[in-house]
């Protein structure tokens, strides 16, 4: 790596790349490249490319412009005068106490980036734009052209579109570069105006409501995205909570046949009276023998899966190996890097013929583990891959490109593992599977039972599946007698909704056409992040008071925040920007008149929405530290109290104040969860002490003076 | 006036907040469900088995479990929130 004395000269083409990784991916590809560190940015020098050109590469590093409010005063709203502003900028105009560590190097960096791009600007004679062929992509490209490079001529400036890293794509593009879109990236950029609007008006506008119930700030933030999503997980979380199981009963008769015994249902899977079910029951157990009424058999063909689209991705990983969206995201992104994958943050589920199957099918043949399956595939192989319905103009479904891999971690080579399975998967048959219906008469009543097998696996052989569990049932045909070896009754209660995870909330943001592709996960991340859901056991979702009552205040005062409606029709918006087919200055007044219209009727209810924000708050801070109603004045709290004289940990009642003295010592190691029971003998609330090391969970009663722990 | 279970405010003519006033709507509509699916079934005891279901919901129990205290055994209700 060169950084002094060393020349770039005039004259060469600027190529502006999203990432560091994806610049020194291009400059490998292009020619002999000479790698440099100017300002502790690294550039790349590319004298003597492929075709001749000199290229001088530099990477920005995901935005290095955003929207900022011209008044910069967080208690002024509603704000509609904007500019964007490069991010050390935006961050230099925090106050100092709001700026992280991280945000400290973030505004270093950037204002190194762009003083280092526009410094290279002066001598270049063209520009390329490399960044990723979607809409962010677009608008991070087009924003450094046009501010730190000081573009206004789009004609000397070209676009250069890959789905690849690979060799033979980036070469291609380079070869034949595109002019720049600049509707595509004025929708681009739109975007980000509006949701800075909706985002930055309704928060401060949430803000103002909090503190003047509580005289307190805190963040409540809320989006055009945002909004719907969290709806989701709280709508699901009331209708959880306020869930009255109904009983019902289901009958099941264990049938035996030449020493085979399996299950069969009655044909009635919900009894809803239970003199009905047990009449059913000793009907059955006194007939003794169930005759064969009918065999229904039939074959049917499964189809391959479509090739994944970044959501489906998300969705198979998280159901395979439990990752969060967020996770496989960020992963399939190196792996895209590492031009070991296409561009994955795609919609689309088509794999066209331009990506040469046969060639990544024999490179991926060349793989050590992936030469049986492609064994396989060579018997059962078709012509061209199953696709799927959606379709993404800027790239195709996700494809792995062949190439090598080399030290992948194991979360990497899970995440690439399954793309390569899942694109192979979709080139082979179908899977065959038999299908028996059996009935049986056990006096007046009918059982059934059912008999699944994969005849041919097809597919199913590439592709990992779970949902085909063969059962063994003995060969039946029509008038065969059984024994009724016994019968059961079960009683069982209708079971509440299960709550999202953030796979299966990313799936309904994606069918409720919320979001884009690339932004859904991290929604979700920040929304964890600011406590408005918990994730709990095995990943489920948890709404949180805050959650709660902000659905709840948004729907009463502000309905089309949550709505779906008003996030589908900016997106449709925005595409027609995008096509050229809608005026901008349009949509951002409408947008504007919008966002008033939202801004005045919480300003109208703050008390209201206010003083339900602001007991949320309290009540979701108190959550972790209530133990439950002090036994000693029945008026106060037990809490979890901290002295500020020790810094020891101890319980005591919120009624101090008015002379309750009930204390109680804890251990000071380990985390103190509350139970739901009672000290039998002093009525006190247990707690259980949960210590790192892996002895068994601890459960105590807090009160000294408990005649129980005396008799102890 | 606070809910008679948790500290949310109560809602117009009950003594239970938005979602506790919601839960014990619910706990009222599906009697009739299970008196039909039992024959017979008083209202203690079915508060009882909706109360150690795990399946009922989390605002579902604390109605339950309040309503019995007041009901069954006259003592006021102990909240665990």
């Amino acid at each position: 790596m060169r950084s002094k004395n060393y020349e770039l000269g005039s004259g060469f083409t600027l190529v502006i790349a999203e990432k560091p990784d994806a610049g020194r991916r291009i400059a490998n590809v292009l020619g002999e490249t000479t790698h440099l560190k100017i300002n502790n940015i690294e550039i790349q020098d590319v004298r003597s490319a492929f075709d001749g050109k000199h290229y001088v590469i530099c990477a920005a590093s995901g935005h290095l412009y955003g929207i900022h409010d011209r008044n910069n005063k967080r208690s002024v709203y509603p704000v509609f005068d904007v500019e964007w502003l490069p991010l050390n900028a935006i961050l230099s105009k925090k106050r100092g106490k709001s700026r992280s560590r991280f945000q400290f190097h973030l505004a270093s960096g950037t204002a190194k980036r762009i003083e280092t791009i526009r410094n290279l600007s002066t001598g270049a004679q063209m520009f390329i734009h490399a960044c990723d062929s979607d809409l962010e992509g677009e608008t991070i490209g087009f924003n450094i052209l046009r501010y730190a490079c000081g573009v206004s001529e789009w004609n000397q400036c070209k676009r250069a579109r890959f789905s690849t890293l690979t060799v033979p794509e980036i070469r291609d593009s380079f070869s034949h570069l595109e002019p720049i879109k600049e509707c595509i990236a004025q929708a681009g950029c739109m975007r980000h105006v509006i949701d800075f609007l909706w985002g930055v008006n309704l928060s401060r506008a949430l803000a103002g409501a909090y503190s003047k119930s509580s005289r307190g700030y805190h963040n409540i933030t809320i989006g055009r995205v945002q909004g719907p999503a969290l709806s989701f997980v709280a709508d699901r979380e009331v209708e959880i909570r306020t869930h009255v199981p109904v009983p019902y009963w289901r009958i099941s008769a264990l049938l035996s046949k030449d020493g085979v015994s399996f299950d069969a249902i009655y044909e009635q899977t919900k009894i809803d009276i239970m003199s009905e079910a047990q009449a059913v029951k000793e009907t059955v157990s006194q007939t003794g023998r169930a005759k064969v009424k009918s065999v229904t058999r039939s074959a049917s063909e499964e189809q391959p899966p479509f090739p994944f689209n970044l959501s489906d991705l998300q969705t198979e990983m998280f159901r395979h190996h439990g990752f969060t969206p967020s996770t496989t995201l960020k992963i399939s992104e190196k792996l895209y890097l590492r031009a070991l994958i296409s561009y994955p943050r795609t919609n689309s589920q088509k794999l066209p013929v331009s990506i040469d199957y046969d060639r990544i099918i024999n490179s991926i043949g060349s793989i050590q583990k992936y030469k049986n399956l492609i064994e396989h595939l060579a018997s059962t192989r078709r012509h061209f891959p199953r696709q799927g319905p959606k379709d993404d103009a800027a790239h195709p479904a996700i494809y792995p490109t062949g190439e090598p891999p080399k030290q992948l971690s194991a979360a990497e080579a899970k995440v690439y593992d399954l793309i390569v399975r899942r694109f192979l998967a979709t080139f082979a048959n179908n899977a065959v599977i038999s299908e028996a219906s059996f009935q049986f008469l056990i006096g007046s009543n009918i059982f059934t039972a059912n008999n699944r097998k994969i005849l041919k696996d097809g597919w199913m052989k590439i592709y990992p599946v779970t949902k085909h569990i063969p059962s063994n049932l003995p060969d039946l045909k029509e008038g065969d007698l059984l024994k009724v070896l016994s019968v059961a009754l079960e009683s069982e209660f209708e079971r509440p909704l299960v709550r999202f995870t953030q796979s299966s909330l990313l799936k309904a943001m994606e069918g409720n056409e919320i979001g884009t592709k690339a932004t859904r996960a991290d929604i979700i991340s920040k929304m964890i992040g600011r406590g408005y859901m918990t994730q709990g056991n095995h990943g489920y979702l948890e709404a949180s008071e805050i959650g709660l009552e902000l659905t709840d205040a948004m729907r009463t005062h502000c309905e089309e925040i949550i709505s779906v409606d008003l996030t589908r029709s900016v997106e449709s918006e925005i595409e027609q920007i995008a096509e050229g087919k809608a005026d901008q200055t349009r949509v951002l007044d409408l947008t504007k008149v919008a966002v008033s219209l939202a801004v005045d009727k919480i300003k109208k209810s703050e008390v209201e929405i206010g003083a339900g924000l602001a007991n949320a708050v309290a009540l979701s801070r108190s959550d972790n530290i209530r133990v439950g109603q002090c036994p000693v004045c029945s008026n106060g709290g037990l809490r979890i109290v901290k002295s500020s004289k020790t810094g020891k940990r101890f319980i005591g009642c919120s009624n101090y104040e008015n002379g309750c003295n009930a204390a109680a010592p804890l251990p000071q190691k380990g985390t103190i969860k509350v139970q739901t029971r009672t000290c039998p003998s002093c009525k006190w609330p247990l707690v259980t002490v949960l210590l790192r090391s892996r002895s068994p969970p601890w459960v105590i009663c807090p009160n000294i003076s408990c005649s129980g722990r005396k008799q102890e | 006036m606070k809910c008679s279970i948790c500290s949310r405010p109560r809602t117009e003519d009950s003594e239970y907040c938005k979602y506790h006033h919601l839960a014990n709507l619910n706990l009222r509509m599906r009697y009739r469900d299970w008196e039909r699916a039992y024959g017979s079934l008083s209202w203690e005891s079915y508060l009882e088995s909706v109360s150690k279901l795990s399946e009922s919901g989390k605002w579902v129990r604390e109605v339950t479990s309040r309503e019995l205290c007041v009901r069954k055994e006259n003592r006021p209700y102990i909240s665990r929130e």
